[in-house]
């Protein structure tokens, strides 16, 4: 009985396991194909913004930590909060723009 | 002292399927660009198709052995086998192949083709010391 606990608590870790190194493969692969741009990169131009530097945005700084202005202060203006427009931008289309300076693939 | 030497034992089978886990998904992914790599290499183009499944697939199949505490052993010999055959293809590449492609993931694709042997080798000898371990124990058991 003791040992089939074992087993299973040992089964149960290699599953975590596999999930760790997968899950970690799989962000790798999308942030190369740079996928991950959109969940990074706050909407550059929300309501008509022109003024608005996309590269301020970057997962480095994220808008929620920033204070409120540029495109996001547009997003304030109409009373949404940072975290809002935060999440706002993690629905916007796809910038093809934005997604060419992604690295390449290696051939 | 046997509890620790098992424990060795299933943390160097948890980091072989670790790697294997990882290696399968980035082929399977991103299959079109590994079975494009493969089609280009020499002496492996005929059967590029083929292998292009059968790879990722073995190290599937060697990640279930090595889950399942009953089957590692097992999962041990085939991970070794696997992986000297990625060693001779490496070696193989260098060798004969013009062009370098590589499709590796995580740290090893910072890797220059030496290290990659160098690593592989290592993953080899680290599984060969855990079978070593698991028998060395076994044997103990016999004595007393």
């Amino acid at each position: 009985m003791k040992n089939l606990s074992l087993n299973i608590k040992k089964i149960a870790l290699s599953l975590l396991v596999v999930g760790l190194a997968v899950g970690t493969q799989a962000f790798k692969n999308a942030e190369k194909e740079g996928k991950l741009v959109d969940l990074y990169w706050f909407d550059s131009n929300p309501i008509g913004d022109t003024q608005t530097n996309p590269n301020q945005y970057l997962s480095g700084d994220s808008p929620i930590s920033q204070p409120c202005s540029g495109a996001s202060a547009a997003y304030c203006a109409r009373g949404f909060t940072l975290a809002q427009t935060h999440v706002v931008g993690l629905y916007r289309q796809p910038n093809i723009a934005f997604n060419s300076g992604a690295p390449a693939k290696k051939p | 002292m046997e509890k620790i030497i098992n424990w060795i034992e299933y943390g160097i089978c948890i980091l072989c399927l670790a790697l294997f886990a990882s290696a399968a998904y980035g082929k399977l992914a991103d299959h079109e660009t590994f079975a494009a790599g493969l089609s280009r290499v020499s002496f492996i183009k005929g059967a590029a198709v083929y292998l292009a499944w059968l790879v990722p697939f073995a190290e599937l199949l060697v990640v279930a052995l090595l889950v399942v505490p009953g089957t590692q052993r097992l999962g041990l010999y085939c991970f070794i086998a696997l992986m000297a055959v990625f060693t001779g293809y490496i070696v193989g590449m260098m060798l004969w192949a013009e062009h370098l492609p590589c499709h590796c993931n995580l740290i090893i694709e910072k890797l220059s083709w030496e290290g990659h042997i160098w690593f592989n080798l290592g993953f080899i000898a680290l599984s060969i010391f855990a079978l070593w371990l698991g028998r060395a124990t076994k044997n103990q058991k016999t004595i007393t």
